[in-house]
């Protein structure tokens, strides 16, 4: 337990940063050397291996190509899928303590019973949402043509295997989190658009001559424009 | 936001940081007063400041981190 925030830290600042080294060095340095393809293509494989089911550029990509898809259906559909995580992680998150708290409840056993297959159930259907998540990324990425983000080596996930629930669930323990990501797509579109631009942000790009024109209307008006203060106002 | 904080909240009670979790997770752009919302509910809940500075950028990022380090507890933890 001791080190979470730390591995944290170190995972978010390094995991990008390390497979990019690992292309450099299964991938790109073969390219340079005017290796044979099927040395590359075997560097490539490699490459994919080391990554051990997550292509954190992969994903970055993928994200990217949802948020700017013109069908919305896209975003409503991966914006669901995406809530199987958190559920994911709560279920398993303290799961020995839940079952043991719940064995030692002076319950009947059949009520304990039923209490431990909800809780099972409950944590199986996150889980199962996780794993039809991961595959319908992988498919999107490859409709796209863009590299997938969870490439493991028997492709697609089934969920009534064992070891690729573990795989999955492994994943999630690197995974790149979307906040950052998201919101920072946004910012920028919001940008380009200039409809993030507020009615501050307008004066302070104006020339004097400009926003004395301003004063003289609002003043000659007296109907002074509602300021939005941008994050302020919210 | 302090280690030991982050320890004690996962301990106790992950539930209560759900909405971090989900704001972490989420297709959907977040306001920042939404973000601050959830930031202070959740320190409510808890009954400690998790997050001590309220400095939007500075909860983008604590969202990330404590996303994290719940998925590697959760899953290396507990099977």
């Amino acid at each position: 337990m001791k080190r979470l925030l730390r591995q944290a830290k170190n995972e978010m600042r390094q995991t990008k940063q390390e497979q990019e080294l690992l292309y450099e060095k299964h991938v790109i340095s073969k390219l340079v050397e005017g290796a044979d393809p099927n040395e590359v293509g075997e560097g490539y494989q490699d490459y994919l291996e080391d990554l051990d089911g997550f292509h954190a550029l992969a994903f970055d990509q993928v994200i990217d190509s949802i948020l700017e898809d013109d069908d919305e259906r896209i975003l409503d559909h991966f914006t669901t899928g995406f809530e199987s995580v958190p559920e994911y992680l709560v279920h398993r998150s303290g799961w020995g303590e839940k079952v043991k708290n719940l064995m030692q409840d002076d319950s009947p056993t059949h009520i304990k019973s039923a209490s431990v297959d909800s809780l099972d159930r409950s944590r199986t259907k996150a889980h199962d949402g996780v794993i039809n998540l991961f595959n319908d990324l992988n498919s999107y990425a490859e409709d796209k043509n863009l590299p997938v983000p969870y490439p493991v080596k028997y492709g697609k996930f089934d969920k009534k295997d064992l070891n690729h629930r573990t795989d999955a669930a492994d994943i999630l323990s690197r995974h790149t989190p979307l906040l950052e990501k998201v919101n920072k797509v946004v910012q920028e579109k919001f940008k380009e658009s200039g409809k993030g631009e507020t009615i501050a942000d307008k004066y302070r790009k104006m020339s004097l001559g400009d926003l004395l024109d301003v004063a003289k209307e609002n003043f000659e008006q007296k109907d002074l424009p509602e300021l939005d203060l941008g994050g302020l106002s919210q | 936001m302090k280690e030991e904080l982050l320890e004690r909240a996962i301990k106790e009670d992950v539930s209560k940081l759900k909405d971090v979790l989900r704001a972490s997770y989420s297709l959907k752009a977040l306001s920042k007063l939404e973000v601050l919302e959830i930031a202070t509910k959740t320190n409510e809940s808890l009954g400690y400041k998790l997050f001590n500075d309220l400095y939007y950028p500075r909860l983008v990022s604590e969202f990330s981190l404590v996303s994290r380090a719940v998925a590697k507890d959760a899953i290396e933890n507990n099977n």
